[in-house]
């Protein structure tokens, strides 16, 4: 009993310590303190397109002696971001910039972190406009529902059904374009198209790929599916790359051009869009600094401008929302002018 | 005197209490040596907020699993707990009487799985299997998409709201779980009850045999499970302010984790509260530490698995290498024995 009980710490205590020095060693790689700390919180880990959102940061950061730090949740749920909100909230950063899972349940705490001090900015998705100080969004939501819904009948080339694959239903950015797609349609858009489901992915691979099958099984008069989430997108380009209706079924939506590549290569997709979204982290590392030091105040109407970066002029719009630029339409023509 | 202090110490720690003992104070140890910010009390102390309803749901799932059985749908509970109260409000209840519906909800959702399992004698395990599915469900026909959002400001936030004051001070959350640990203790170890619930799990058929109503033990265990979520489903709709369909999804398998951490056999028949307490605590330690230092959610996941396995395997290596020691022991002697006949 004695003897197992000597073992029993020092294996605890070497598992431990192994940990603690690998992810010490990841922790401490930037060093040369930095004037300003930034956390980012996508919506997790491992979804190509937010880590272009990254690579924005990073591009912005090497002038503006920033340091900027990802963490995120193992999954997307609604409140799996709490811990990493708190966490820089203890670690004292300038700010905090986050592409919610939630548009509500993070408010309390990212109240608490502007209480705290620090700057909250929400990138590519927005919460409830107390809880945070401005919001970059990747192009103008209010016409993109429109923007969906045309771009399946372009694609579709003519009337029939067509259906929506989404991300998580409670994801505000997917819900706003959805909404959008549908006033758009009850208001007399693309009269000949009819949009016969909107299912959910969650954002999984497995899932989504399962949705697009299920929905290729239950509407046999299926021409198009538009999925405007990139891990939608391609894994429904997945299921019909290799399926007998590649062709007879279009994908369109949101997607990366490397992701997509493959797939417009080989005639399964023939057209989808999306804009650059590392235009969005660099706007925000921007206009983190420009809060700091040139006292700027985010609200409706205020104008501010980066060099060399989009489209170089903003405007706040209502509760201080900006607009990071226009959609981009890639096809078999231009594909290949994109790396992200 | 060193031998002495030692012995001292052994004595004071039940065995099970050793596992999460030393993964609390090495991942204290491992957190304030990697970030400068981690030992910061204020911040620990109001970071402990989230992890409360799992540790409330870890309390009442350690009768549970003690009697022999198993609850998996106490997050689903919690979920169609905090839909009624977020369909109240939403059709004008004040908020106080929401409260007391989620409760009473969680209450008799609660009932009805320990009333499955007892009168159909079903496994628990296959009973709140379904449940888990069944209350979820419940709850997206209830909510489907929407959002419940606009309670009053004085209902949010109660993980904000100070008990005591001053620096760090100590959090209306953290309180409750105080509280809610010493009524579970002497429910457990200083009742009839608790000794009830013990033997019902050690040994069904001859507690049944000595007049000990087993069934009654364990309906009662259901209850309390239930009780418990319908009360973190106030909680948690007060700390995010909020309500969704998904409220809370996942969280049975954290409270089961801190449950068997802290020692309680999965199998039933023996385990003790304040593994769980010391259990749930070691787990808060261990996530703070690693999230302080930007430790991505899968690793914090990875990690918290290979220490869970660890915690429950040495102890069982411990108890075979023994068993295997006296056994030889035994066997020397008996040959010895006949040796000198």
């Amino acid at each position: 009993m004695n003897k197992s009980r000597k073992v029993l710490v020092p294996v605890l205590s070497m598992s431990l310590i192994l940990t603690g020095i690998s992810a010490s060693f990841l922790a401490t790689s930037a060093t040369a303190a930095p004037k300003y700390k930034v956390t980012y919180i996508p919506k997790n880990l491992g979804n190509p397109y937010f880590d272009a959102i990254v690579g924005g940061f990073n591009k912005a950061a090497k002038g503006l002696n920033m340091t900027v730090k990802v963490v995120a949740p193992a999954q997307a749920g609604a409140t799996d971001q709490i811990p990493f909100i708190e966490a820089a909230i203890q670690q004292k950063v300038t700010a905090i910039a986050i592409s919610p899972n939630d548009a509500n349940a993070l408010c309390p705490t990212l109240k608490r972190a502007m209480k705290a001090g620090i700057i909250v900015l929400t990138v590519n998705g927005d919460t409830a406009a107390s809880c945070r100080q401005a919001s970059i969004t990747p192009t103008d939501f209010s016409v993109l529902g429109k923007y969906l819904v045309d771009q399946t009948a372009k694609v579709m080339g003519g009337p029939g059904d067509w259906a929506f694959l989404s991300a998580t239903s409670t994801a505000p950015d997917q819900n706003a374009w959805l909404a959008g797609a549908k006033t758009y349609i009850d208001g007399g858009g693309q009269p000949t198209l009819n949009l016969v489901a909107t299912v959910y992915g969650d954002d999984a691979p497995e899932k989504s790929a399962t949705e697009a099958s299920a929905l290729l099984a239950k509407y046999p008069n299926l021409k198009a599916i538009n999925a405007p989430t990139t891990v939608g997108i391609a894994a429904a380009a997945q299921v019909l790359s290799t399926s007998p209706l590649k062709g007879k079924v279009q994908v369109t939506g949101l997607g990366t051009p490397n992701q997509m590549r493959q797939y417009i290569k080989d005639g399964t997709v023939k057209s989808f869009s999306l804009w650059d979204p590392g235009l969005q982290g660099q706007i925000a590392a921007n206009l983190i600094v420009s809060m700091k030091t040139k006292k700027v105040t985010p609200k409706s109407g205020v104008k501010f401008s980066i060099k060399g970066v989009g489209p170089g002029n903003w405007t706040m719009g209502k509760d201080a929302q900006i607009i990071a630029g226009p959609p981009q339409e890639f096809d078999a023509k231009n594909i290949d002018k994109f790396n992200f | 005197m060193k031998n002495l202090l030692k012995q001292k110490g052994r004595k004071k720690m039940p065995s099970y209490l050793v596992g999460p003992t030393v993964i609390l104070i090495l991942a204290m140890v491992y957190g304030s040596l990697g970030s400068e910010y981690f030992l910061d009390p204020t911040s620990i102390v109001f970071n402990t907020g989230r992890y409360i309803e799992i540790g409330l749901l870890a309390l009442a799932l350690t009768f549970v699993i003690i009697n022999g059985d198993i609850d998996l749908s106490v997050a689903s509970m919690l979920a169609a707990s905090a839909g009624v109260l977020a369909k109240l409000f939403a059709a004008g209840v004040p908020i106080l009487w929401c409260s007391l519906a989620a409760v009473v909800t969680g209450l008799v959702l609660g009932l009805i799985n320990g009333l499955i399992v007892i009168k159909l004698g079903l496994p628990s395990l296959v009973v709140t299997l379904a449940t888990l599915a069944l209350y979820r469900g419940i709850t997206q026909v209830m909510l489907g998409d929407s959002v419940v959002a606009d309670y009053p400001e004085s209902f949010i936030g109660f993980d904000q709201r100070l008990i005591i004051g001053g620096t760090p001070g100590l959090p209306a959350p953290l309180a409750l779980f105080f509280v809610a640990a010493l009524i579970f203790y002497f429910i457990l170890h200083r009742s009839n009850y608790g000794l009830l619930n013990i033997m019902s799990g050690s040994n069904p058929s001859s507690s049944k045999f000595s007049g000990v109503s087993v069934d009654r033990v364990r309906l009662t265990a259901f209850a309390i499970s239930g009780l418990v979520s319908g009360l973190c489903a106030v909680m948690i709709t007060s700390r995010l302010g909020s309500t969704i369909s998904n409220v809370g999804l996942g969280l049975e398998l954290l409270a089961i984790t801190v449950v068997v951490l802290g020692g309680t056999d999965i199998f039933g028949g023996r385990g003790a509260i304040s593994g769980t307490i010391v259990a749930l605590f070691a787990i808060m330690a261990v996530r703070e530490s690693l999230v302080i230092q930007d430790v991505n959610g899968q690793v914090q996941d990875a990690a918290i698995g290979i220490l869970l396995i660890l915690t429950v395997l040495i102890p069982r290596i411990r108890e075979y290498t023994v068993d295997k020691r006296n056994r030889q022991k035994r066997f020397n002697e008996a040959q010895s024995k006949t040796v000198s006949h």
